[in-house]
């Protein structure tokens, strides 16, 4: 039954990076994966922490959200198709650069995510 | 207007093959590596590959198979929370195996896919 769920909500995800790419201006760094990627890997991050304990989501919607909505919203195929188009063009410093700041933007995105979970977590325990 | 709800339908399934693909393979074998994600992200450049070099990127089913499905199939935010994870337990070699092998296989197998 989860999979209903995650299914609706990937529609959301999904349609959210379509419209994202629609709206963005598209020029040769490929801007609009990257942001959906940071943003995505941030989010994540700090729903794993303990803000759906704090607000009582229920597990089902949690995951739908997470895994459904947020990986939905994300990609990784689109990345490598990127760098695809890049090394092809010969943009050989394009396609370094993109892959550097994905890699150490999507992990600093997801530690200051769960950073600012496990706070939430102390502050909470404080309130107890 | 009708590509959104293609892209919408090709995401929902995308995530629930990355949702049964992930239990299943976890339940083959429990590890500290994530084998699972890896593997789906494999998958997925691969697919959009052959996608890519089938159809152009403005019909339709471009966007159900390219931007809906690999792209709700694969990806990126459990790739960065995975990592911190592992950079959090202290397996750093990991961390860096698993960045390493998800980035060049993925290239690699798109590359490959555009090529079938």
């Amino acid at each position: 039954m989860d999979e209903l769920l995650i299914g609706l909500f990937a529609i959301v995800g999904g349609v959210l990076r379509w419209l994202v790419g629609q709206l963005l201006p598209t020029g040769q760094w490929p801007l609009t994966t990257l942001l959906i990627n940071l943003v995505g890997s941030f989010l994540l991050a700090w729903m794993s922490g303990n803000i759906v304990r704090r607000l009582k989501i229920p597990a089902a919607l949690s995951l739908a959200l997470g895994t459904g909505m947020i990986g939905a919203f994300t990609t990784f195929s689109t990345l490598t198709l990127d760098v695809y188009h890049l090394i092809l063009s010969q943009h050989w410093w394009l396609a370094l650069t993109y892959i550097v700041s994905s890699i150490i933007g999507g992990t600093l995105m997801a530690a200051a995510g769960m950073w600012l979970g496990s706070n939430q977590r102390r502050e909470a325990s404080i309130d107890d | 207007m009708i590509s959104g709800v293609l892209v919408g339908g090709g995401a929902a399934l995308g995530a629930i093959a990355r949702y049964d693909t992930t239990k299943w393979i976890k339940q083959q074998r429990a590890s500290t590596f994530p084998v699972a994600t890896l593997l789906i992200n494999w998958l997925g450049a691969l697919i959009l590959g052959v996608v890519a070099s089938h159809f152009n990127a403005t019909t339709g089913w471009y966007a159900l198979l390219g931007i809906g499905f690999c792209g709700g199939f694969t990806t990126f935010s459990t790739l960065s929370l995975e990592t911190v994870v592992l950079i959090k337990q202290h397996y750093y070699r990991l961390a860096f195996y698993y960045v390493f092998a998800t980035y060049v296989g993925g290239c690699i197998l798109l590359a490959g896919g555009y090529w079938l």
